[in-house]
C-alpha cells in the first residue's frame, strides 16, 4: 500500500493567529478608510465602458449568423478574385473577321460595306486585303457570291 | 430588488450564484447589476491599492482603472462567468498595483518605514488616530519582499482564499500557504526589531 506523502504544513502558533487577525484589522482599516462616495464615482467612471465596448474581431465571428455571412462574403470574394485573375491570365481571343454576304444584286453594296469596317479598323493589312478584294470582285463581275473569313487569305492566292 | 439581496456570508465570501446573475446582467449593460458588484468589490480593490499605494487619490484612481478594465471585458463577452471572477478582478488589481509600483520605484518614493506608519489610516474625517499597532504592521508590511507581500496583501486585504490565490499566481496551494506563513514571521521579526530600535530612530528625528 503506497502512502501520499504530502508537504509538512505551517505549524501556526498563537502569535501567527493573532498577527493574521491584526493584518484582517489592518485591512479593514484600509477599506474603510475610502473616501465618501467612491463606489458611485467608480461606477459613474467605469459603466459607460459596458455598453461602449467596442466587438473583437474574432468575437463578432464567434457569433453563428455573423459566422456565417463572414463565411459567404469570404466565399464570394474569393471568387470574384479567382474570376478576374483567370481574366487576367487568358489571352484574348482575336477577333473574329465581319462576314458579310452580299447577292449578286448587291456586290457594290457589299463592297462597300468592308470598305466601311475597313475603315473603322485602322489595321492596315486588313485595309490592304479588302483594297485585293475590291479589285478581285471588280474583275470577276456579277455571277460571284463570296464570303469573307479568315481563310480568305489563303484563298486569295488561287483565285 | 433582487440585486439589493446579493450579501457576503459569515465567512465574508460572496454567493458565486448572485455574483454570476450580477455579472451576465452587467455584461447586458445592466447598469444597477454593476454598481452593486463594485458595491460588494470596490473597498476590497481599493484596500489592496491603498496598502500598496498609501494615498488615497491613487487608490481610488487605480480601483477605477481596474473597474473600467473589468467592464469592458464584460461588455465585448471576452470574460465568461466560471466561479472565478474573484481571481480574475484581483489578478487585474494586482497588475495595476504591481505597475503602480514600478512607477514609484523609478521616482525614488519615500520608503522610511515610520513616514509610512504615519500615514493615516482611518478616513481623515473620522478624526479617529491610527492604532500603534496596525501603524508599526503597515510599516513592516511595506519591508516585506514583494512576494510575501503580495501574499498578505491578497489573503487579508482581498479577501481571497488560498485556492484562490493559488489560480491568480499560477503557483501550488502549499507554497502559498508556506509563503504566507513565512511573510508572517517576517513581520513579526520586522515589528520586533522596529520596536526594539524606536528609541534610537527617536534621537535621530522622526518620531
Amino acid at each position: 500500500m503506497t502512502e501520499t506523502v504530502h508537504p509538512p504544513l505551517p505549524a501556526w502558533d498563537e502569535s501567527d493567529r493573532r498577527l493574521a487577525t491584526d493584518l484582517d484589522r489592518l485591512a479593514h482599516a484600509e477599506a474603510s478608510s475610502a473616501p465618501a462616495g467612491m463606489e458611485s464615482r467608480v461606477a459613474d467612471r467605469s459603466a459607460p465602458a459596458l455598453r461602449e465596448a467596442p466587438i473583437p474581431f474574432a468575437r463578432v465571428l464567434a457569433r453563428s449568423p455573423m459566422r456565417i455571412a463572414a463565411a459567404a462574403a469570404l466565399l464570394a470574394g474569393g471568387a470574384i478574385a479567382l474570376v478576374w485573375l483567370n481574366r487576367q491570365a487568358t489571352t484574348p481571343a482575336a477577333p473574329e473577321a465581319p462576314v458579310i454576304a452580299t447577292t449578286d444584286s448587291d456586290l457594290d453594296g457589299a463592297v462597300a460595306a468592308w470598305l466601311t469596317v475597313a475603315a473603322l479598323d485602322d489595321q492596315d493589312p486588313i485595309a490592304a486585303e479588302l483594297d485585293l478584294l475590291y479589285a478581285e470582285t471588280a474583275r470577276l463581275g456579277e455571277g460571284f457570291e463570296w464570303q469573307t473569313g479568315p481563310d480568305l487569305t489563303n484563298g486569295r492566292g488561287s483565285m | 430588488m433582487e440585486f439589493a439581496s446579493v450579501k457576503r456570508s459569515e465567512d465574508g465570501q460572496v454567493d458565486a450564484n448572485r455574483v454570476a446573475t450580477l455579472l451576465r446582467a452587467a455584461s447586458k449593460g445592466d447598469e444597477s447589476a454593476w454598481r452593486r458588484v463594485i458595491d460588494l468589490y470596490g473597498r476590497r480593490v481599493y484596500a489592496l491599492a491603498k496598502s500598496r499605494c498609501g494615498g488615497h487619490e491613487q487608490a481610488e484612481e487605480i480601483t477605477q482603472s481596474v473597474f473600467v478594465t473589468i467592464a469592458t471585458k464584460l461588455g465585448s463577452g471576452q470574460y465568461t462567468e466560471q466561479g472565478r471572477f474573484e481571481s480574475w478582478l484581483f489578478r487585474v488589481a494586482m497588475n495595476r498595483v504591481r505597475d503602480h509600483a514600478r512607477r514609484v520605484k523609478r521616482q525614488a518614493a519615500p520608503t522610511d518605514p515610520d513616514v509610512i506608519a504615519a500615514l493615516p489610516l482611518a478616513d481623515p474625517r473620522s478624526h479617529s488616530s491610527p492604532a500603534p499597532d496596525l501603524a508599526a504592521l503597515r510599516a513592516a508590511l511595506h519591508r516585506l519582499g514583494d512576494a510575501d507581500r503580495e501574499v498578505v496583501e491578497l489573503r487579508h486585504h482581498g479577501g481571497l482564499s488560498f485556492k484562490q490565490i493559488a489560480a491568480l499566481l499560477e503557483e501550488p496551494v502549499g507554497t502559498l500557504l508556506a509563503r504566507h506563513h513565512r511573510a508572517l514571521r517576517k513581520l513579526r521579526e520586522l515589528i520586533e526589531s522596529d520596536e526594539a530600535g524606536r528609541p534610537r530612530l527617536g534621537r535621530g528625528g522622526v518620531q
